[in-house]
């Protein structure tokens, strides 16, 4: 959902995009790569600081149980081993 | 300084370049580049990544080996036994080399360096596994600075693998054309509509496409600053993006062969067998099966330690063949999309840069299985030229006589009106021995087949 709304905003910015000025193709494109990545700085660190937060919550409530889940299955392990 | 052959691949960097002398490869490291050469080699960034199996290692050698008065330092990369290129590659050969090489930048910025290209070309397989090449790749990170390799990124993986995911896997080929990544504007328009609601490609395609053009040809006076936190969520976002696309084969051509041939269980065993005996036989080093399917016969001479290229031209079977690559850690097998009858041509400057896949890397003997009646009936290929061909590469040929009452063979001719005169096991000896000695033949049983081992009468020096 977070996604499709995102997804929706930058559409309109494409959509802004497109009514730019033709270019000439044979020039190299090289500025316009450098120039979108100061664009795009603020939307891909506000995400990537978004993943971290998650990640770490994530791993700081699952932590306590991650134990029990790592004996299980090693235990399971075991007992699909001897099996074969 | 020692006279040697400089690379036709290496001369657009300022920095360094490779050359061989008496089939070493060295690479010289120009003065230009000491100061990230030292950065690289003293920062810890490069025992780091060769520990972790992501870039080549390679050996100081001494000064008085080098090729110009220009050189800082030469250096003795280890070989890789067969170089490839992407076009060549399956959909995730392609999709583990952008994974390679975003960790690889992430790597090097926790060293205070950056990748300052990310070509496909710097990415090769060995054991298995793809490794980055350029050794002198890596520039001090600069503060505040974007990536400046992010344009050939999206060029060389993720336009590639947006369209082989999203439209067609054949559109990797579009690599062979260009050279220097897909445009991306050309990725763009290709693309289906729908790919503009995946926040990745949305803005790493279509958007980034746009702004190439606005700003095609202009200069810039003032930029901002792109922090690290940006830097490592932009390579954050393009690895998300990648994982995102995928491509499983479905309906391959060859994909279902081994369970719908004329093969029975035991006349399966007494091939593989034969391809055993003879493999023992000729004691090759490299081996090239040709038309390897998903590399069943292949495997015979991979786990025999030989080096093998297994190529094919349906990307559905080099797709398979490579994940069973990766799960069996397999080391001594390379699976590649080549299409026998229109391989990959020289490319580059002067055609020398990249080079055709026959002749490329060493080869001693060529299995080709179930293959004659393809190139013969589908494709038209005298016998005389497919083994002119054959010949030319490499002393010792295993190959495969499927005669024309084989109901393989039988499809093929169904809808075509049988020119083949010379389509008999008698034509196909009278045309092979031009060029080939006879070492043994054996009759498959349960079959009407033949496996022949046969030796070039002018088999090429290496």
């Amino acid at each position: 959902m977070k996604n499709i709304k995102l997804s929706v905003l930058l559409y309109i910015g494409f959509l802004l995009l497109l009514f730019a000025r033709p270019a000439f193709a044979y020039l190299d494109p090289g500025t316009g790569s450098f120039v979108f990545q100061f664009l795009i700085a603020g939307l891909v660190g506000a995400l990537f600081l978004i993943k971290s937060f998650w990640r770490n919550l994530s791993v700081f409530f699952t932590k306590p149980f991650k134990k029990v889940t790592t004996n299980t299955a090693k235990s399971k392990n075991k007992t699909n081993g001897s099996r074969s | 300084m020692v006279r040697g052959h400089k690379s036709n691949a290496s001369f657009r960097d300022p920095d360094g370049f490779l050359f061989e002398v008496e089939e070493t490869i060295f690479r010289q490291v120009n003065l230009s580049y000491k100061e990230n050469f030292d950065l690289l080699m003293e920062s810890g960034l490069y025992t780091r990544l060769v520990k972790e199996k992501l870039l080549i290692p390679h050996s100081e050698v001494n000064n008085s080996q080098k090729y110009s008065d220009s050189a800082y330092k030469v250096i003795k990369p280890l070989r890789i036994p067969f170089i490839s290129y992407p076009y060549e590659w399956s959909f995730s050969q392609l999709k583990d080399a952008a994974f390679l090489t975003l960790q690889i930048e992430r790597v090097a910025l926790e060293f205070g360096m950056s990748l300052k290209d990310a070509s496909a070309f710097n990415v090769q397989f060995l054991e298995g596994k793809p490794i980055f090449i350029d050794t002198l790749s890596f520039e001090k990170y600069k503060q505040d600075r974007p990536w400046v390799a992010y344009k050939q990124f999206c060029q060389h993986f993720l336009g590639p693998l947006a369209l082989m995911s999203k439209k067609d896997i054949y559109l990797n080929k579009l690599s062979t054309v260009f050279l220097d990544g897909t445009p991306l504007k050309l990725v763009s328009t290709l693309l289906p509509w729908k790919t503009r609601l995946n926040l990745g490609l949305l803005v790493h395609i279509h958007l980034h496409a746009s702004m190439q053009e606005k700003y095609s040809g202009k200069g810039v006076k003032k930029v901002g600053k792109f922090s690290k936190q940006s830097f490592l969520g932009l390579l954050d976002n393009l690895e998300s993006t990648v994982k995102g696309l995928s491509w499983t084969p479905k309906g391959t051509e060859w994909g279902d062969y081994y369970s719908n041939t004329n093969y029975k269980r035991t006349a399966f065993k007494q091939k593989a067998a034969l391809i055993e005996k003879y493999l023992t036989k000729s004691k090759p080093k490299f081996v090239w099966d040709l038309g390897a399917n998903t590399g069943e016969f292949s495997r015979i001479a991979s786990k025999k330690g030989i080096e093998t290229i297994a190529s094919d031209i349906d990307p559905a079977a080099v797709e398979l063949n490579y994940r069973i690559v990766k799960e069996k850690s397999e080391k001594n097998i390379l699976p590649l999309q080549i299409d026998l009858v229109n391989p990959s041509p020289g490319l580059g400057w002067r055609n020398l840069e990249r080079d055709p896949f026959s002749g490329r890397g060493l080869v001693d003997c060529i299995l080709a299985l179930a293959l004659i009646h393809h190139l013969t009936i589908s494709n038209n290929i005298p016998l005389e030229l497919q083994a002119e061909f054959f010949s030319s590469l490499s002393k010792y040929l295993i190959i495969e006589f499927v005669p024309k009452q084989d109901s393989q063979v039988q499809k093929l001719l169904s809808t075509r009106t049988d020119i083949f005169q010379n389509y008999t096991e008698e034509g196909f000896e009278k045309a092979f021995t031009q060029f080939y000695k006879i070492i043994d033949s054996t009759k498959i049983k349960g079959s009407q087949r033949s496996i022949y081992l046969l030796e070039s009468l002018n088999a090429p020096n290496f």
